[in-house]
Formats: structure tokens, C-alpha cells, sequence
């Protein structure tokens, strides 16, 4: 029955095409060797489908197998994404001499100075041996950074991240396997290292930031509840904290996004350009505004001088300033907000009362 | 993710693996994925023979690529990387064994009935035909080796070099057991048994 040529395979031309790996000719070769006979046929089928049977588990789901080991991978490893940072402070020289503080918040702003001055100290010393006992506990402790009142300084986190933060700041977060940071008040920039599986997420007030391969600045003022975010590089999401459902505005480079808060509805997100030479002056230390409300401006100069301000006039505060302002002396800086805004300044100690500039013609 | 891989590759599955290898080292999280989806079937169906419980099974494989992505930079694979998962899985398999192997002891000094289970899927029985039957018996009938080996070599399609670093063994050993567990499939054709001519 069998012609000559197909009645004899070599058992090692059979095993590659099993395998896989056989050449063209030889997989001619197991063709005409099966069509000569169908008892050879049915039996290279079993070896193919029985072998793949009883080498593969029926029902393993490929995708929820990955779900589970993505969960252990997050359950178990937890390794903190910034565990114990480093922290290279590069301050600015304290503009404003050190005053004793007063009562209120200015004197809980300096306790917490020293407790950062402590933990900075504390970290730069120990750093390394602290990772290395830390291990893959999944102990959550918290870190902040706090700098006082015409401070400026530069952390590291261990993720990579460069965070510059602004004078009067407060950040924290906690040594979780996320890399969420929270933004209390201030003002700060990030050069974030991207990684698509770990967002970087800023929390301000009522704002969330997630950036998306990006350097960027978040500010959230004291005297008011907008978050301000600018956008230096990449792209980053920002979105009201408390709608999730929102999916949020993107911003690209040169875009500010404002998180309006509006009463207990959910906040609403602007987007605008912005020129990025101003708005991010600050990073370098410069004070440059433009069409910026009085109120921000004020902000900016309470966070770098020990000083605070009071309008006269509430309508004041949401009077624009443009410009950059000259100097590091707080009377020069003051004198020309004055001649910018067309105001009287009026200093006692730490107490800056601004009042519109009574003008003969002014009042009828 | 994967796709962005296939892109950037022309090589063989094994240098792709390898690149993901690099990858996991530098903490790339969809890499050390891809490197999973990619085997973990295989791999657990390979512990499953062992441990015969397919959440076991699974725990072991987790277990390994847990171990790998720790170990991070630190981890090097010489060889196929294939060969090393399956040699990992197996060791890690056999370590759950031997484990268990205390823990029934003691559970049998506590006069516990071990339920014995028999995992043959009926539906499977029903459809095959009775040459498929007949296949399976012989495969069953292998040591247990042996017949690792085929299926690593006809299912899972390694080479014979993979095989022998999955299971610790000579080349040429892997290929004296493909050679004899052929002629005792090719037994089953009715023209190359000896006795029926």
C-alpha cells in the first residue's frame, strides 16, 4: 500500500516537526508520509493534541493569573517608592533676618522648621543604614518638608524626583508603594521620573495632580483655595479632588490649570497659557508677576517676608500686578508694588497695611 | 507594552526574554508583566504536574517571579531564560513537596483523613478518539522523566539544550529519552508493531 518514499521516517525529522522546528523539506517529508496512511494520521494528531493536553492545565486564565501577581508584586513587595529620601538643601539665603516669632502660626511655621532641620540632618547621616533596615517592611511612616518663611530648597527623592520647594511650604507623604505627595500650602516644582506603573500624584488642597512624564509646579495659596498647576514639561492630569468621576483637563507645556473651589459643588478646572519664563520664576528665585491678582502676589511676598498684609480695601485683592520686582530688601520690593499698583504702604514691624492712593479727583 | 516590545526586538523569543530580564533589573514593571503573560501558563501547568493542586501551582510560579524581580540587578541568566523559569519553577515546586511532605506526616500522626484525588476530566475521555486513548496511555505510562522531557520538547517546543538546563540533565540524555519515547508511540501504528507485522 505504502509507496517507498513515504513509507520510512527518521525519527529525529518526526521530533523537530513535533517541536516545531522542522525545515520546509522535512515537513514535506511528514506530509506525504501521513497522506500515504489515515491510522497515521489520527496518531500524529493524538501525539499533537494529547501531548499539549496533558502539558497544559485546562481553564489557567492567562489574564487573571497576571491580576494576581500584580497584586501580590504590590501586596507583598511594597517596597516604599521614596523611602527616606535624601534631602540636598540648597537654601536660599534667608532674606529676612530671624525674627523671634509671634504667637499663632508664624510660631508653629518655625517649629516645624526645626523638626526639619532635624530630620534632614538625621537623614543625610543615617540615610543608608536606614533603607537597609526598613527592607520590605510595609511600616507606613510619614515625611514632610517644611520651609520657613523666605526658605527655598531642594530635595531628592529616591525615586529620582527633584521637588524644589518654595518659601512657607509644606509637603508630605507617606512611605507607601505609591508615590502620592501632598502639597499642605506653597508652593512646589517637580522634575519627576516617569514611570507609567507608578503615577506621581500631587494632592493640593482641592486638586489632584498626576503627572505624565513631566516637570510641573503646583502652588496652592493660603489666602485662597485654588491650586494653581503649571506645566514646564510633558503633560500632567489635574482633576478636583473630589470628583473622580471628572476625568479631569490635561495640561501640555506653558498651560496653567486653576482649581477653582465652588461652595461644596464639585470644584471646577480653567486652563489657560501661561508664559513660563514668569510663572516659574520663583524656581529660580526671582519674583516676576504677570496680570497675577493682588491677593497672590501678597501671598508671594508673605512666604518670602516675615511680614503680613492688610488691605484696606477687599477689592484690592483682586486687583492685578505685572512685573518683575527688583531686589531682595523688602522696602524696595514694597516701594515698587506701590508705584506698579498705584497704592500707599504703610510698615509697622512685621504688619504691611496697603490702602488705595487717596487722589483729589477720587472722590467726588 | 508588548507590542512596544516586539518592536524594538528581532531577535529570537530568548533574546527578547533576555531583554526583559535587563529590564526587570532596572525595576521596569511591564517588562517583569510581559515576562509572565508569556510563560505562565506553561509554567504552571509544569508545577501543576508536580504539586497536582493548580493553586499550588500557581503560588510557586508567583513565587519565582517575586524572587526574580528582588532580586533585581543581581539576578543573571547565563543560558536560556526559559530553562532557567522552568528549573526555578521545578525547584521551587519540589521545595513546596518536600515541605508538604512534613506537614502530612503530621497530619497522619493525627489520624486526619488525606482526601486522595484523581484529576482526570471525564469530558476529555468521552471525546477522544480511542487513538488519542491510546497516545495518552503510552505517555502516561512513561517515567515520569521521560515523559517531562516530551512534553517539554512537544508542547512547550524547546530545544534539547532547554530541556537540559530545565531539568538538570545532558543533552544527550534528553534526546535518548525523545528517541526511546518515540518507538514506543510508534508502537501504536499497527505497521510498526512487531507482533501484528
Amino acid at each position: 500500500m505504502t509507496s517507498s518514499d513515504s513509507s520510512v521516517l527518521p525519527s529525529d525529522v518526526l521530533d523537530r516537526y513535533l517541536a516545531g522546528g522542522a525545515s520546509r523539506v522535512e515537513r514535506d517529508m511528514v506530509a506525504r508520509w501521513v497522506a500515504a496512511s489515515p491510522e497515521r494520521a489520527s496518531w500524529l494528531r493524538a501525539i499533537t493534541t494529547q501531548s499539549r493536553t496533558v502539558a497544559r492545565t485546562p481553564d489557567l486564565d492567562p489574564l487573571a493569573m497576571t491580576a494576581r501577581l500584580q497584586a501580590r508584586l504590590a501586596a507583598e513587595v511594597r517596597r516604599p517608592a521614596f523611602a527616606d529620601s535624601e534631602v540636598h538643601t540648597a537654601r536660599t539665603p534667608t532674606r529676612s533676618p530671624g525674627r523671634v516669632p509671634g504667637i499663632g502660626t508664624r510660631g508653629l511655621a518655625r517649629m516645624r522648621v526645626n523638626s526639619w532641620i532635624v530630620a534632614a540632618t538625621l537623614c543625610v547621616v543615617t540615610g543608608g543604614v536606614f533603607w537597609l533596615a526598613r527592607g520590605w517592611s510595609a511600616a507606613t511612616s510619614t515625611r514632610e518638608f517644611v520651609t520657613r518663611t523666605g526658605e527655598q530648597t531642594t530635595l531628592r527623592l529616591v525615586d529620582g524626583t527633584r521637588v524644589v520647594l518654595g518659601p512657607s511650604s509644606r509637603l508630605w507623604y507617606s512611605n507607601t508603594n505609591t508615590r502620592d505627595v501632598t502639597l499642605d500650602h506653597g508652593v512646589a516644582y517637580f522634575d519627576v521620573v516617569h514611570d507609567p506603573a507608578h503615577p506621581f500624584i500631587v494632592h493640593a488642597a482641592d486638586a489632584v495632580a498626576e503627572e505624565l512624564g513631566t516637570a510641573f509646579s503646583v502652588s496652592a495659596s493660603t489666602r485662597d483655595t485654588t491650586v494653581r498647576v503649571v506645566v514646564a514639561n510633558g503633560r500632567v492630569m489635574v482633576r478636583p479632588a473630589n470628583a473622580m468621576r471628572t476625568a479631569g483637563v490635561l495640561l501640555s507645556r506653558g498651560d496653567l490649570g486653576e482649581v477653582h473651589p465652588v461652595g461644596d459643588a464639585e470644584s471646577r478646572v480653567t486652563r489657560r497659557r501661561v508664559d513660563l519664563a514668569v510663572a516659574l520664576a520663583w524656581v529660580e528665585g526671582r519674583l516676576v508677576f504677570d496680570r497675577t491678582p493682588m491677593r497672590d502676589v501678597l501671598a508671594a511676598l508673605e512666604a518670602r517676608y516675615d511680614v503680613s498684609f492688610t488691605v484696606s480695601d477687599s477689592s484690592l485683592l483682586s486687583e492685578r500686578v505685572s512685573g518683575p520686582f527688583q531686589g531682595d530688601a523688602l522696602h524696595d520690593i514694597l516701594a515698587q508694588l506701590a508705584a506698579v499698583s498705584d497704592l500707599d504702604v504703610t510698615q509697622s514691624g512685621t504688619r504691611v497695611v496697603l490702602s488705595r492712593t487717596k487722589r483729589p479727583s477720587a472722590r467726588p | 507594552m508588548v507590542i512596544a516590545w516586539h518592536d524594538t526586538t528581532t531577535g529570537s523569543p530568548d533574546d527578547l526574554d533576555h531583554q526583559r530580564l535587563y529590564a526587570i533589573a532596572r525595576g521596569d514593571t511591564s517588562a517583569f508583566t510581559a515576562l509572565f503573560e508569556a510563560h505562565a501558563v506553561a509554567l504552571v501547568s509544569a508545577a501543576n504536574r508536580l504539586v497536582h493542586d493548580v493553586n499550588v501551582a500557581e503560588e510557586v510560579v508567583q513565587d519565582v517571579f517575586l524572587s526574580i524581580w528582588r532580586a533585581g540587578a543581581s539576578l543573571r541568566v547565563k543560558g536560556s531564560v526559559r530553562g532557567y523559569l522552568y528549573i526555578a519553577v521545578r525547584n521551587s515546586a519540589i521545595k513546596w513537596l518536600r515541605h508538604r511532605g512534613v506537614e502530612q506526616r503530621w497530619l497522619e500522626s493525627q489520624h486526619f483523613p488525606i482526601e486522595e484525588e484523581r484529576a482526570d476530566d471525564p469530558a476529555m475521555l468521552f471525546e477522544a478518539s480511542d487513538m488519542d486513548r491510546r497516545v495518552r496511555d503510552a505517555i502516561d505510562r512513561l517515567s515520569p522523566q521521560a515523559r517531562e522531557i516530551l512534553l517539554l520538547r512537544w508542547s512547550e517546543q524547546m530545544t534539547y539544550a532547554e530541556i537540559a538546563t530545565a531539568l538538570g540533565l545532558a543533552v544527550k540524555t534528553v534526546e535518548n529519552h525523545i528517541g526511546r519515547a518515540l518507538k514506543v508511540l510508534r508502537r501504536l501504528l499497527a505497521e510498526d508493531r512487531p507482533d501484528w507485522g
